[in-house]
């Protein structure tokens, strides 16, 4: 089991990331590659640089530390070219402003478990934990096998933020010792999941159904992407899917929200730049379409 | 992003009095002006003109007394409870003989931008009331006693003087109040041996009050036999009824008990102007049993009763004190909820109501405190949180037991320290039964500041501090080392300031009226300002904790352990204000373990500093008169935006004359990592050695309108206080409704925000402030 994994943020006092105040680590890398994804530096299994252009001050102390020469000087401030960049952060690690930053950070289980166990008092508190969220957590299994042992041992609440995109046998291995799924369920149709996440949802699905013949919990998570995943049809077909899992009950809609300045200041395309969040009307429709089949709603983590 | 206007309707629209005439009354003390009524200092100097030879706590009596008889009696159309400081709501008394404004005081307080005290008769009072106390005060005599390097240290911005200004006070009432009338107390003086000055002078200002409350039955009496409306007459009979009964005998129902407690605020607080105002303390323990009986009116004559407070600002302040307390908020402090003297938790319907009240009514005054223990029943933090939730900051949340636990350590009874609660800001104290007096506060970035130039403040090029040596030769430890000496040298500066300002008191202002009121002062015979109560304290109140012990932390790490810049080269970019290191400064801003951010590094320099001062402070001997012992609180009102005015540019990247960090507080903007790292940061102080520590976090509005996230809120609070920690407020406001409040201020004159352990009219702080509490960072 490696000692070490890849992480790109820590959010201490969460509070939609499960019962209770979490603290949620966020690991980095994903299988998937959603079009409406709002954590872009997760995507990716190796560092990537943030450059926040309105922190900048023309300094200029990252410009002659660059050994491939990914930046360069324009005006009072500096442009990337991505491509020479090998994400060695040793810019980010000069600018005084924290305009150049890295995504991604490499870490020890012991440290991430020293970080985990410093909120203690407030899962003591609140009865919260723990939560596992990416990138796609299961991306790095073995550095979260890890994690997820020790924080067992602690009696830390465990919850999992996940796609459910992992081979079934990683996945039912893990599966034990995580006392919450915060599962996300996109897109039931194959061939338009594979549009627009990037990969098939046949893991995603089985994974699921394994997992509600346990008594584990779960939450199910649906992200509602306008003219994507609130089409009349995906719904139908994700309240037939749900219906024939018996211990589905809830729900919870995560309604889009525009991440594009995040894309962009990663210097990455933004597929999504057109798209509105659904107004309030037409999350109420969709909140009463699960209702009236039976299923408890709410709005947000 | 956050809709200003929403949410400004939001905020108004929580505003709902029980009914017409407390929402009339309300309105009319909001909109009032704030003015300076002469008519005390008109009969005070009458008096002092003619009164002769007394000894001084007979000769304050006799003052008290021919106050009593002789100021106005009013009584806003409609109220239910009587008794008022000044002429009228809002129409604020001075009191010369303590500190008497000249003319050009008055004319800056009448045309000040911020929080002006209008008053058109400034030529006759610089004639008649400047005229006779030119000299006299206790202001001047306190200027003309201080040593020279006391006065240089108040001038360098070093430490600031509460008592030249205002008179101790600084207490709440305890039991006592509700419990006894002025004609028991006055038979317990008569029992007890004669020839004893103060207790002769405590006789007659309890005659004093009687008379001022019969003034006040007979003009009632008149206004009933003259009034038409039925209902108003007998309303006025009762009223007429009441202050013949209290506060000469015990109340007896819970009107009764609220006009008995007013009298006795009233006759405080026109006796002599205590800093902190007076407070009412546990106003739902005390209140308790009357309530019991009376339900049905309770909540009207409390609202009543809310607005006492809100029609008597604070006594105009002048020069260094409006400064360091800009605010028309006197700090008088309810405390709802916390432990009953047995242990077990006092939270009682009352608890509830009062919390109602203050949500309903939204007034600047009077200021509360939700009192939390382990005992305390969720749903009371869970309704106080709904009430910060449209918020104007109110009501600040404090750890109860903390509070015992402090009050014990400076040796008060287990039962005592119980009772007892916060007044002011964020200041414990044994309710009823001690005399804590706040006497200043000290600079301590301004303290570094002298420490890296070797004694020297560099604004004024006086050497006003000890010679440390130069810093460009000192490891860290020895710098630290310098900063503490200088330290040690300011402090012992301050604390002899105080035995001489405290015995000034003791010879020129007994106040024999208070004296009443707190135990033991009649049973041992001795006024409260010379050491007659019960337990006796005296406190210098710490400012810039997250300032020093982040620019203490970028020193360590930038300096010694990163190597990354030299002393020299910090001390000539903190010379040049950084004027060609602006790439320096943002590295020390945004490089550096800071405060706040649950990083060990900075966090237990902050410990360590807190710790040192403590140790220093308590280090000394009881005070002379009082035999008070020396404490330490970490509160700041205003004072962090002038005492930032009066410092240079620190290591953290601070510029110079910024404000500094506030209370206990991170830096403001500095503590990233999000309200659990902050709490976790500031549970690692040692609150219970010190009397009060005061935190203050801005929340997004959106947090607080969600019933779960709210209750996640409450088990953070909760571990926070299991950590050991003090206090926490919040303000609720979007920095966009700050924003464009500060473009439109006549459209937001409503808005109040949190500024220090006090809530205030967002438009009337000063910019310097104002801008401070936008950059404070927003917890989302």
């Amino acid at each position: 089991m490696p000692s070490s994994g890849k992480i790109f943020d820590v959010k201490r006092f969460a509070v939609h990331d499960g019962p209770g105040i979490r603290t949620t680590l966020f690991l980095k890398g994903c299988p998937m590659e959603c079009h409406w994804c709002h954590n872009p530096e997760g995507l990716d299994t190796e560092d990537e640089l943030f450059f926040f252009h309105e922190r900048c001050i023309g300094c200029e102390s990252c410009l002659s530390i660059c050994e491939t020469k990914a930046l360069n000087r324009r005006e009072n401030t500096i442009t990337i070219e991505r491509k020479r960049c090998t994400g060695c952060g040793k810019c980010a690690e000069l600018c005084p402003t924290e305009a150049l930053k890295m995504a991604g950070k490499t870490i020890t289980t012991a440290q991430a478990m020293e970080i985990i166990k410093r909120d203690g008092p407030y899962y003591e508190t609140s009865k919260g934990g723990v939560t596992f969220s990416g990138g796609e957590p299961l991306l790095q299994h073995d550095f979260l096998a890890k994690l997820v042992k020790d924080c067992k041992s602690e009696g830390i609440h465990i919850a999992l933020d996940t796609s459910g995109y992992a081979e079934p046998k990683i996945f039912e291995k893990l599966m034990e010792d995580i006392d919450l799924f915060l599962y996300d369920l996109k897109i039931i149709d194959n061939d338009i999941h594979r549009k627009y996440t990037g990969v098939s949802n046949l893991y995603v699905l089985k994974n699921l159904k394994t997992l509600c013949e346990t008594e584990k919990e779960v939450w199910i998570r649906f992200p509602v992407i306008p003219d994507i995943t609130c089409t009349d049809s995906n719904m139908e077909d994700m309240i037939d899917f749900l219906s024939g899992l018996k211990r589905i009950k809830k729900i919870s809609l995560l309604s889009f929200h525009d991440a594009g300045e995040k894309y962009a200041r990663l210097g990455r395309v933004y597929a999504m730049g057109s798209t509105k969040a659904p107004k309030r009307d037409h999350m109420a429709e969709i909140r009463k379409k699960f209702e009236s089949r039976g299923f408890a709603i709410t709005e947000g983590g | 992003m956050a809709d200003p206007k929403e949410e400004m309707r939001i905020r108004k629209g929580s505003v709902r009095p029980v009914n017409e005439r407390i929402a009339k009354l309300r309105e009319e003390s909001v909109n009032k002006e704030v003015k300076i009524s002469t008519e005390r200092a008109r009969l005070i100097t009458e008096f002092y003109m003619n009164s002769g030879e007394h000894p001084a706590p007979i000769k304050r009596a006799l003052a008290f007394k021919y106050l009593m008889e002789n100021v106005s009696i009013p009584v806003e159309e409609g109220q239910l409870i009587v008794g008022m400081r000044g002429t009228g709501p809002k129409e604020v008394p001075t009191y010369p003989e303590v500190c008497c404004h000249d003319r050009d005081d008055l004319e800056l307080l009448n045309t000040r931008e911020n929080n002006p005290y209008r008053s058109d008769d400034t030529e006759w009072y610089h004639r008649e009331i400047r005229g006779y106390w030119e000299g006299k005060s206790v202001r001047d005599e306190i200027f003309r006693r201080m040593s020279d390097e006391w006065l240089d240290a108040y001038e360098g911005g070093i430490f600031t003087e509460f008592m030249e200004q205002r008179v101790p006070g600084h207490t709440a009432g305890g039991e006592r109040i509700f419990r006894k009338g002025l004609r028991e107390i006055i038979r317990d003086i008569e029992g007890k041996p004669e020839d004893n000055n103060e207790l002769e002078a405590m006789k007659i200002a309890a005659e004093a009050m009687i008379t001022y409350a019969e003034r006040y039955a007979e003009k009632l009496e008149r206004m009933a036999q003259k009034e038409k409306n039925e209902k108003r007459r007998e309303e006025l009979k009762r009223m007429s009824e009441i202050c013949r009964k209290v506060p000469a005998h015990p109340p007896e129902t819970f009107w009764e008990a609220l006009q008995h407690y007013w009298f006795i605020h009233v006759g405080i607080v026109t006796e002599s102007n205590p800093w902190d105002s007076f407070s009412p303390g546990r106003l739902d323990q005390h209140l308790y049993s009357f309530y019991e009986k009376d339900r049905e009116v309770s909540k009207e004559l409390l609202e009543a009763f809310w607005l006492k407070f809100n029609n008597q600002p604070a006594p105009p302040k002048t020069g260094v004190t409006a400064h360091e307390s800009n605010t028309y908020n006197d700090f008088a402090k309810i405390n709802i909820g916390g432990l009953k003297e047995d242990g077990s938790s006092g939270v009682n319907e009352l608890s509830y109501l009062l919390l109602e009240v203050l949500g309903e009514m939204r007034t600047l005054q009077p200021n509360t405190a939700v009192l939390i223990s382990m005992n305390t029943e969720n749903e009371l933090m869970d309704r106080a949180l709904e009430a910060v939730g449209p918020g104007f900051g109110e009501p600040p949340f404090f750890n109860h037991d903390l509070t015992v636990k402090m009050l014990e350590r400076q040796g008060k009874s287990p039962e005592d320290a119980r009772c007892g609660g916060v007044s002011g800001c964020v200041e414990s104290g044994a309710f009823g039964k001690e005399c804590y007096i706040l006497t200043g506060y000290i600079n301590l970035p301004k303290v570094l500041e002298i420490a890296l130039n070797n004694g020297t403040d560099p604004m004024s090029g006086k050497k006003i501090g000890v010679e440390t040596g130069e810093p460009s030769d000192m490891n860290f430890s020895e710098i630290y080392e310098a900063f503490l000496e200088q330290l040690k040298h300011f402090v012992r500066i301050k604390i002899r300031g105080n035995d001489v300002i405290e015995k000034i008191y003791h010879e020129k202002l007994p106040v024999p009226f208070l004296s009443l009121w707190i135990e033991d002062c009649v049973d041992s015979g001795k006024d409260y300002n010379c050491g007659g109560a019960r337990y006796n304290t005296q406190y210098v109140q710490i400012v810039g904790l997250g300032t020093i012990a982040d620019s203490l932390a970028s020193v360590e790490h930038n300096i010694f352990r990163e190597k990354r810049y030299s002393m020299e080269q910090l001390i000539k970019a903190l010379e040049s204000d950084f004027k060609n290191d602006e790439k320096m400064r943002q590295y020390l801003i945004n490089r550096t373990p800071k405060y706040g951010n649950d990083d060990d590094l900075a966090d237990h320099i902050a410990v360590s500093v807190f710790n040192h001062c403590i140790e220093m402070v308590e280090g000394y001997p009881p005070s002379h008169v009082r035999k008070a012992s020396r404490r330490v609180y970490g509160l700041p009102t205003t004072v962090h935006v002038y005492f930032g005015s009066m410092c240079g540019a620190t290591p953290d990247g601070r510029h110079a004359g910024k404000p500094l960090s506030e209370g206990i507080s991170p830096v403001q903007g500095m503590d990233r990592k999000g309200i659990g790292a902050v709490f976790r940061s500031v549970g690692k102080l040692d609150h219970f050695k010190s009397g009060g520590t005061l935190l203050n976090q801005k929340l997004a509005p959106d947090l607080l309108k969600d019933d779960k996230v709210r209750i996640k809120l409450r088990d953070l609070m909760k571990a926070y206080f299991r950590m050991g920690s003090h206090h926490v407020q919040y303000n609720a406001v979007s920095p966009e409704l700050l924003r464009e409040a500060q473009n439109d201020p006549d459209e937001y004159r409503d808005l109040m925000v949190r500024v220090a352990g006090y809530s205030d009219h967002f438009v009337n702080l000063p910019k310097g402030l104002q801008d401070e509490i936008i950059a404070r960072t927003e917890q989302t």
